[in-house]
Parts: C-alpha cells; structure tokens; sequence
C-alpha cells in the first residue's frame, strides 16, 4: 500500500512538473506574473508617500524584468503603460511621458497601443496644469483616429479642459463646436455605429450646455433614427431611456415629456419590438406620476388645514 | 497486534466514531480505496488547474471559450476552475467514488470476520454489483441536485429584497452568506439517508430496490446515531467552507483557491472514510445482534 501511494505521489509531481515545464514561459504565466507586480503597483498607488522609494523602485525594476523576459509577448505595452503609472504614481512625470513616446515609437503600427498612449499622455499632461499640451494631444488623437471610442469623445473632453481652466465661454463656444462636428459625423456616417454614438455625444453636448429639451430631442431623434438599424440593443435603449426619464423627472419635473416621447414612437413604429419595453415603462411613468400627485395633494391639503387652525 | 472489529451491541455515536478511527488507523488497507480516489481526484485538478496553459488549452480553449474568453486568462481561470472541477466531481463521485467506498466496505468486511485482507478480492466483490452501487450514487445524487435547487430558488428570492438595511437586509445577507451551509446540511441529510445501502449492497450482495429497503428500516430504528455519524465527521469541512467565503475579499492570492480545494479534497476523503468505516461497523453490529 505504501509502495501504491509512494507511486501516486509521484505521478502527481510528474505530470504538474511536464505541464509547468510545456508552457513555463507562456501567455499564461507573463499574464500571472504581470498580475503579482501590478498588485504591488496597486499597493504603492494607494498611497505613494507611505512607500519607500526602495519599494516603488523594486516594483519598477520587476516591470523591467518582465519587458526582458518575455520580449515578444503581448503583454509587453501593457506592461510599459503599467510601468508610466508606476512613474505618474510617484509623480516623476517626465519619465512617464517618456516610456510612453517610447511605446508608441516601439509599436509605430499598433493603433491601439498609439491611443492608449496618449490618452494616458494627455492626462499627465493634465496632471501638470500643462492644458495647452492636453489640447495638442487631443487634437493628435483626433486627427489619426477620429472615429474610435477616444478620438470620438475629444471635442467633449476639450471642452472639459476649458471648464477645468475655469474660461467657461470658451468651453460653450467648444461645445457649439463639438455639436456641429457631431452633426456632420451623423449626415457622414448614416446608420454606423459611429453615427449612432455621434448622436449621444450630441444629446451629451446639449445637456452639458443645460438644454434639457433639445436633450431629450436629441435622444427621440436617435431612437427614430435609428430604430430599423439593428445598432440600438435593448441594453442601450434601457440607457437611452433612463437618461431621458431622469432628465424629465429630475431636471424639468414633467414625466408627460419622457411618455410623450415613447407614445410618439410607438405611434410611428406600430410594429416595433421595443414598443414592449416602451409600453411597460409608459405604465411605470404613470404610476410613478399619480403617486406623486397624491403626495403633492395631501402636502397642499395639509397645508392649507395648517393655515386654517393659524 | 492489529485488533479485530470488537465493539459493545449498544454502541453510541461517538464511541462508534472513535472505533472508527481507531480501526482505520490499525488497518491501514481500509483506507487504501479511499486514497485510490483522491489521487484519481487530485489528478483530475491538477489537469484542469493548467486547462488555460499550453498543451491543454488546444483542447479546453474551445470550450471554456464559449463561456467567457476572461475565464482563459489569469487570474481570471481560478474563478471558473470550482466550477469546472465540479463537473469532474459529479463524475467521479457517481462512477469511481462510489466503487472505492465499496471494496473499502469489503475490506472492513473481512477484518470483521478475522480474515486475512485481500484486496483483489474486495475489488472482485465490488466490481460484482458495480451497477447497484453506481445505481445508489445517482439516486442519493439527484436528491441533493434536487435540495440543491431549493437552496437557488431561496437565493433567487433574497435577490430580490431591495432593503440596504433592518431585518429584510439581514435576512437576504443571511441566505445569500449561509447557502453553502444550507447545501451542506442537505448533503448531510441525504447521506444519512443512503448512509448503510453501499454497506448491504457489498455484504449482503443484494440489489439496490432490497438494499434501500433494509437500509430504512435500519435506519429508521437508529436514526439519530446515524445522523450523529454523518454530522459530526461531516463538521471537519465547515472551515472550508468559511475559507471558500473569505477568498472574494481578494486578501489571498487567486492560487489559494487552488490549495483549498485540494483540502477539501483530502477533508471529504476522510469524512468518506470515517462515516463508511463507521456505518459498516454498525451494520455488522446489527447483524450479529439479530
């Protein structure tokens, strides 16, 4: 019996020393040891001055190894965007900035990584109060890749910059701008994906200027617009409709304008799917809308009793 | 000098469980099956804990891909891992657990009678009524699936509790935080149930139908040393069960995971052990009595 499991034993360590040893310099095991450096990173981000410099500098040298031992993996830009942190945690934003311009040097090909990289350039740059610098990296950004995730939100976060600068003309006359830019993405982009975030990014820009209704326009155009394209899911119109009952409950207290807008629709598409969902939310609207009417009457009415007995 | 099973016709649970021990640790042998089974269930793990890595994942990247691409990367395999292992586990526990638990009753059998042990002929007799043993497994199997279920549904429920505070709130917490010791108590519950068929199936050779059918009137006339046998050996995991709970914090590395379940591993062969030699004794006792 001794013997069988002595054999048992040694058939476990067997097979776990062939399977490490197959793939010991993996995807797999850069994306474990990738991991157990990040956490440190993590660690020293939550409190920079509590770490001592030995410690950020064990950290920064782990990441170096990594780059050296696993040269070819994909992980490699990662980990040098992880390592730009590393620098940015500890505020020596110079060097940050220059593994990131060494990263898009390194991957001249790779739009991902280029975005990435000065997205994360553009927030240094922000870091240091350095707003003109933000406003050229935007503009990089959205000279090379206008219509990714990023390079669609920059007119946005350049007005952002201006409301950080505290010049709020300058900011609404750039969002102005960003709704013109929008617009002709949507006549240029007609039934895209790009056109149909072109169309949030509008309603976005209108509520940013405090014009709730053109908002709510804005998001109606968009469920018409593009109702029969097959680019709105359920999920987004859950959002879209979200955004829009928050606006007209929070914002402008009317729900009839968030019912009207959904009575509208599913008189224009009387054989839509998402009639469903707007059926049921119109039904929720207004129960919510009597029961706050009858908060609202018995306030009065308490009010009123109140002035009576004075 | 090894002893032979020699215990008083009125045993209680806990002198039962300690004979138990004893025996299993004077007869090395009986423990032998239930090694076979955790090195066969340790093997499985130790595939599947390098499911994600070069060769294996030619073969589990197409299927584990259809669940989610994350569960193919670190850290993020760890979270699936249990799940995937449990599938080996139903297998393992349904057509090889089972089977082992049998020559181990097999050999307790023989010690009893005073005879010399020979494993290959525990095996023989197990493997003879293989089907009514793999029958009872997938019985006791589908009730627990079937609790189990009640356990989501109460779950299902909790979710539902909006409350962010008062009692409805501790109440949901308490359900959604004591599941896994509900499902235990159903575990526990069910093998109290089946806890002497595997035991008459082997001595008595009988079919599953008549092995049910003795094993409740048995159990029936000593239902609580039978259900202090199956809880108290069956207490041992409940720290692993609170370990299971803390790894969500994320204070323990995602390979702890790994090390806890070769401890449950090793935990539930030793509760098998225990409440199988235990349950053998008793049915032997009985036998003799009548």
């Amino acid at each position: 019996m001794k013997k069988t499991i002595l054999i048992f034993i040694i058939i476990l360590i067997t097979v776990f020393c062939i399977l490490t040893f197959l793939d010991y310099k993996g995807r797999y095991i850069a994306e474990r040891n990738l991991w157990h450096i990040n956490k440190k990173l993590e660690e020293i981000v939550k409190d920079p001055k509590a770490v001592p410099d030995t410690a950020f500098y064990k950290v920064v040298r782990e990441y170096e190894d990594f780059i050296k031992e696993f040269p070819n993996s994909e992980l490699v830009p990662i980990a040098d965007m992880l390592l730009a942190r590393a620098y940015i945690a500890k505020k020596d934003y110079e060097q940050a900035r220059s593994i990131l311009f060494q990263l898009i040097k390194k991957y001249p090909n790779n739009s991902k990584v280029e975005i990435r990289a000065l997205a994360e350039i553009a927030n240094i740059y922000a870091m240091e109060n350095k707003w003109n610098k933000v406003i050229n990296t935007y503009d990089v950004v959205l000279r090379k890749y206008p219509y990714t995730p990023l390079g669609m939100r920059i007119p946005m976060m350049k007005a952002e910059v201006y409301i950080k600068k505290n010049n709020k003309e300058k900011a609404k006359e750039q969002i102005k701008n960003a709704i013109k830019y929008y617009s002709n993405i949507v006549n240029k982009k007609q039934n895209t994906v790009v056109g149909l975030n072109a169309m949030l990014l509008i309603a976005s820009c209108h509520e940013s200027l405090g014009d709730n209704q053109e908002t709510i326009n804005t998001l109606e155009e968009t469920f018409n617009k593009f109702a029969d394209s097959g680019l709105l899911t359920p999920n987004m119109v859950i959002g879209i409709v979200r955004h829009i009952n928050t606006i007209s409950l929070a914002k402008m207290g009317n729900l009839d304008i968030a019912i009207n807008v959904y009575n509208r629709f599913i008189k224009k598409h009387p054989n839509h799917p998402f009639n469903k969902i707007f059926s049921e939310i119109i039904g929720q609207l207004k129960h919510i809308e009597k029961q706050l009417n009858k908060k609202q009457s018995s306030k009065t009415k308490t009010k009123v009793e109140a002035g009576v007995t004075k | 000098m090894k002893k032979n099973i020699v215990t008083k016709p009125n045993i209680g649970a806990v002198a039962l469980l300690k004979e138990s021990i004893t025996v299993f640790f004077e007869h090395k042998e009986i423990l032998f099956p239930f090694c076979i089974t955790a090195f066969i269930q340790l093997l499985f793990l130790e595939i599947l804990y390098f499911y994600p890595r070069y060769p294996l994942n030619i073969f589990f990247g197409p299927l584990i891909r259809r669940k989610s691409e994350l569960y193919m990367h670190y850290p993020f395999n760890f979270i699936y891992l249990p799940e995937l292992y449990q599938y080996v586990q139903i297998f393992v526990y349904i057509f090889i657990s089972v089977y082992f638990v049998g020559v181990a009753v097999s050999i307790i059998q023989s010690i009893n009678r005073g005879e010399k042990i020979q494993i290959k002929q525990a095996f023989q007799r197990a493997s003879s009524v293989y089907v009514h043993l793999v029958l009872n497994s997938l019985l006791a199997f589908g009730l627990v699936m079937w609790l189990f279920r009640l356990t989501k549904l109460l779950i299902l429920r909790a979710m539902q509790i909006r409350s962010t505070t008062g009692i409805f709130f501790i109440l949901k917490k308490s359900v959604i935080l004591g599941a896994p010791y509900l499902n235990l108590i159903f575990s526990i519950l069910v093998t109290v149930l089946f806890l002497y068929v595997i035991p008459i199936i082997i001595i008595e050779q009988k079919k599953i139908f008549s092995a049910l059918y003795i094993n409740f009137k048995l159990l029936f006339r000593s239902l609580r040393l039978s259900f202090v046998v199956v809880l108290m050996p069956t207490l041992i995991y409940v720290p692993v069960l609170m370990l299971r709970g803390i790894l969500d914090s994320g204070i323990f590395p995602p390979e702890m995971r790994v090390i806890i379940m070769v401890l449950g591993i090793m935990l539930t062969i030793f509760i098998d052990a225990t409440i199988y030699t235990s349950s053998t004794i008793f049915y032997l006792i009985n036998k003799e009595k009548s």
